[in-house]
């Protein structure tokens, strides 16, 4: 049911570009008009006009943001890194619809990194539309530092918020939750691995450490599991964090704002 | 300042924005604060409006137990309003009903949680706020940390509406918990008529204009006019 969806969605959306490319810097860019050669796709709709899947940002586990994010993640190959590009505002939004359509559609099992609010507020927004979140852990590098920390099972708390030694830690040991009961996990068992919210990461440290974390983490995936991983990001506010990601993922879908 | 890595929205106050440095910080908590008739409630429409123009989902959330039917009665000659939107862009919740049931901050806090998970709005109005205060009968201060610190983590701009006796410049407990403070006022001018003012008094991690600058009112709404006393 969703191939056939997201072949018709795919082709009249304007603004996927796929990056060909092995994610380390290989390849360019090359637009989706020239897979549907021949459709008649508008470049801009952000003033309105038609879109496939129905036209207004109704629920956002459905239409076509649901139908084009199912369509990438079914085509993606184990360790696929994808950078979708939206609005700041609409962030946690796309991340909800992402985790949604991972855990409860594709009923996998994954990481959300939390860098800049506590887990918790994920947690009630998948809660809300019914995602399980058994299959869900949290690292949540915020909570320690805000004091809002709340107990929890699957959740791996950072006292210094992230940095290279704790994500090597994390993912050689593979173990969440502290104290004298570790939860340990099999790498090879998750599928997915979402920053929650990249977009601030400035906020926290340079962009010359904001370079080695993203890259360290995006190694250490490759290393230890066959995870896709999942940027979202907002290139008019974050250019550097932007031009730094876009040559290391494999995939790169820009998101307008009336799907979400 | 370096402001390269804050994030803004714009305020949909006509001439506000350039005074502040292109909009308001996201996420963060507003504070419109004002006696009667200054344009409080005519603010956080107008900044809902430009969010539903913006493609953005707003909350409204109201303290004085006022059918929608009323409100949008009353601000129907302004252009800026798309009737339309009300239930759909922007989502009108009445919280008078609960706060006469329940007194309890964590219970209020958490049924605010819930309207807002419920449609993941990126700008919300608590309107006015200062009633709450009269209502919660525990720590004011605490709950209005937590409040603050909730929307912030909600990913959204929150104006929180205050009202003052024109003798109060502002609301003080909730000045100190907000990220920003916009004041608005009436002055009596030396011909005898009243003109609107508006101030920024703070704004946390922005270059802003100061002191007090005209306020006009127009069937589009509020501008203000930097510069003009």
């Amino acid at each position: 049911m969703y191939d056939m969806a997201i072949t018709t969605d795919v082709m009249m959306c304007p603004r996927i570009r796929h990056m060909d490319g092995k994610g380390d810097g290989a390849g360019g860019n090359r637009p989706i008009a020239t897979e549907g050669a021949g459709q008649d796709a508008p470049q801009d709709r952000r003033g309105g006009g038609d879109i496939p899947g129905g036209g207004s940002a109704t629920s956002i586990t459905s239409g076509a943001m649901a139908n084009i994010v199912a369509g990438e993640f079914a085509r993606s190959g184990p360790n696929a890194r994808f950078l979708f590009t939206c609005r700041f505002t609409k962030t946690m939004k796309l991340n909800v619809l992402l985790l949604h359509h991972c855990l409860r559609v594709r009923n996998e099992k994954g990481i959300c990194v939390s860098i800049d609010r506590p887990h918790s507020y994920m947690q009630f927004a998948l809660k809300k539309i019914d995602v399980p979140q058994d299959g869900l852990i949290f690292i949540d590098a915020i909570s320690k530092l805000t004091g809002q920390r709340s107990e929890g099972s699957m959740v791996r708390f950072l006292a210094d918020g992230l940095s290279l030694p704790i994500l090597d830690d994390l993912f050689s040991r593979a173990y969440v939750a502290e104290g004298a009961e570790r939860h340990f996990v099999k790498l090879e068992d998750l599928n997915f691995l979402l920053v929650d919210n990249v977009n601030v990461i400035l906020q926290y440290c340079s962009m010359d450490k904001t370079r080695k974390l993203l890259s360290a983490l995006l190694d250490m995936v490759k290393k230890y599991t066959s995870m896709r991983t999942i940027f979202v990001l907002d290139p008019g506010s974050n250019r550097e964090i932007y031009d730094f990601l876009k040559p290391l993922c494999d995939r790169e879908l820009s998101v307008l704002e009336d799907w979400l | 300042m370096n402001d390269n890595t804050m994030e803004r929205v714009p305020s949909g106050i006509n001439g506000m924005d350039e005074m502040m440095q292109g909009g308001f910080p996201f996420p963060s908590t507003i504070l419109v604060a004002g006696s009667a008739g200054t344009g409080k409630t005519t603010f956080a429409l107008q900044f809902l409006a430009r969010g539903v123009k913006d493609g953005e989902q707003g909350l409204f959330f109201t303290t004085l137990s006022e059918p929608t039917q009323w409100m949008l009665r009353f601000v129907t000659n302004y252009t800026f309003l798309d009737k339309d939107s009300f239930g759909r862009q922007i989502k009108y919740v009445d919280l008078g009903p609960f706060l006469r049931k329940e007194k309890d901050p964590e219970k209020l806090l958490a049924y605010i949680d819930d309207q807002i998970a419920d449609c993941m709005p990126q700008r919300i109005v608590i309107d006015p706020v200062s009633i709450i205060g009269s209502m919660v009968k525990t720590d004011y201060r605490m709950f209005l940390y937590d409040l603050s610190t909730h929307l912030k983590n909600w990913r959204a701009v929150t104006i929180l509406t205050g009202e003052v006796l024109p003798s109060e410049p502002y609301p003080v407990e909730i000045s100190y918990i907000v990220d920003a403070v916009v004041l608005l006022s009436l002055g009596l001018t030396s011909e005898g008529t009243r003109r609107k003012y508006l101030e920024i008094l703070k704004m946390r991690g922005t270059k802003h204009t100061t002191g007090q600058h005209l306020l006009d009112v127009s069937p589009a709404g509020l501008t203000v006019t930097a510069g003009l006393r």
